[in-house]
């Protein structure tokens, strides 16, 4: 049941997302957070005994889902605000099946751990994650669209607007920063 | 046809999830040492400085000195190589390199230098903190010495007109002054720290290889030498490369069966490899503004 609303995400998204507004799949969504994290904690693992690496690796999933509680608090709040209509646990589990082509990296992640030097694959593995990353930031937007009752172009400026206007205040800031320094 | 494309999906993310799982518990494993005996293999391949490179295009790899530090917190580590192919560089953090190596010895981990192609001065210092060293024939090592070098561009500045004001609170503040030669004194006061440098060099030297002091001042007028002459002069303990290297700290360390290697360099993704050119551009252009007085141990 579960492996079929993934399945259809990955194929049709549109179908997927309306199935899974209808659903409680939350600790599933927390799931595909956490197992789609992988391959990025595998890079940041340093050397320890197996306690202090299970401990690092509690902590780096927990940063990740409070992240992901935050961004979806964030987009739920300002669907809402331009007229969405989805719940918070719906934005939730539905960006939380949006890191599912993420899965796919899986393979990589293997071959990296053999074949750590093969720039070859480095490049793949580059191109494959720009790739994924691209299908995971469309599969976004068809989630917001679908979960809020909204129209694509709405969502795509929720999803797009918060991190420019957060870009836009950090780039302000550093620019004032070196002003300030200069000046001094 | 659908079914067979859900069928085609669903076995490619099952596929994919697995190798996920297998690779994150291989991993885990792997670095918690479970599987073998283990030595730590470091490189030093580059000039030994203490600077912190900073910035956007951050150098993604741990200085020397970090890498040392995570060897010797490591659990699994047995043993521990480092790999020099370095022709020294600054002297603080030469000598705290050769600290560290101390302290790692002390801790009861055996430590074996192998040295590739260059290992002078700060190199060498470093090295001669080591249990064990090896040197190919032809490597060039020694170097014993400390060397401050500075520029006087006076004649430059006076032809394009270029004055240099200088206010200071004592008379060798501004010691090292490009636009003026040195003072009696100041070469003075500059032979003297050099010169306390380098009976530290000495100092460690004599220590680290368990030799007399009065064998090593008698080579430390910064002659460098081969592997081969250095092997006379008790520099080092045996020529071999890295090979033998691995075969010594695998019979200091008492190991028996098999063993995996250890590195301390963290994987670098394409974007990173690509910016760390970038970086070491960036690193040398900075490299031109340095402050003007400098020890260094270095070729």
């Amino acid at each position: 049941m579960i492996f079929d609303l993934i399945v259809a995400v990955i194929i049709s998204p549109i179908n997927g997302f309306n199935q899974l507004r209808k659903k409680k799949t939350t600790l599933v969504a927390t799931g595909v957070i956490l197992v789609a994290n992988i391959p990025n904690l595998i890079n940041d693992l340093t050397t320890g005994s197996v306690a202090s690496l299970l401990t690092r690796v509690l902590v780096a999933s927990f940063g990740t889902l409070v992240g992901t509680i935050l961004v979806s608090f964030l987009i739920n709040i300002i669907s809402r605000l331009l007229g969405g209509q989805g719940t918070f646990p719906q934005t939730y589990q539905a960006l939380g099946f949006t890191a599912v082509p993420l899965i796919f990296l899986g393979p990589f992640a293997f071959l990296q751990l053999f074949f750590p030097d093969v720039l070859l694959l480095s490049f793949m593995q580059a191109m494959i994650s720009l790739v994924l990353l691209v299908w995971t930031a469309v599969l976004c937007v068809i989630s917001i669209s679908i979960t809020h009752s909204i129209s694509s172009i709405k969502a795509f400026l929720i999803l797009v607007l918060p991190p420019l206007f957060l870009v836009s205040i950090g780039f302000g800031l550093i620019v004032a920063l070196r002003i300030l320094i200069a000046t001094l | 046809m659908i079914l067979n494309g859900k069928k085609i999906v669903a076995t490619l993310f099952g596929l994919s999830l697995l190798a996920l799982v297998f690779a994150f518990g291989y991993a885990v494993i792997n670095q918690a040492a479970l599987l073998d005996d283990t030595i730590g293999l470091i490189y030093v391949d580059d000039v030994i400085t203490g600077q912190r490179r900073a910035g956007l295009f951050e150098s993604p790899q741990p200085a020397f000195l970090t890498q040392l530090r995570s060897a010797k917190q490591d659990p699994a580590i047995r043993a521990l190589v480092i790999r020099i192919n370095s022709p020294g560089g600054s002297s603080g953090t030469s000598q705290e390199l050769y600290q560290t190596v101390r302290s790692i010895r002390d801790s009861g981990i055996p430590v074996v230098v192998s040295m590739a192609d260059i290992a002078t001065s700060g190199g060498y210092y470093l090295a001669s903190a080591a249990d064990y060293i090896f040197a190919n024939g032809s490597t060039m090592t020694g170097s014993i010495g400390v060397i401050m070098q500075l520029t006087n561009y006076q004649e430059l500045y006076d032809k394009i007109g270029i004055q240099v004001e200088t206010i200071k609170s004592g008379q060798f503040k501004d010691v090292g002054n490009p636009s003026r030669s040195l003072t009696g004194l100041e070469e003075q006061l500059l032979t003297e720290v050099i010169i306390d440098a380098w009976d530290q060099f000495v100092a460690d030297v004599a220590t680290g290889r368990n030799l007399p002091r009065d064998t090593v001042e008698q080579i430390a007028d910064g002659r460098i030498m081969t592997g081969r002459q250095a092997l006379e002069h008790q520099l080092i303990d045996e020529l071999g490369g890295l090979e033998e290297a691995f075969a010594k700290a695998k019979e200091l360390a008492g190991i028996t069966g098999n063993y995996s290697v250890r590195t301390y360099q963290r994987r670098l993704s394409l974007l990173e490899r690509v910016l760390s050119n970038y970086t070491a551009l960036m690193n040398n252009l900075a490299d031109l503004y340095q402050f003007p007085v400098q020890l260094k141990y270095q070729l």
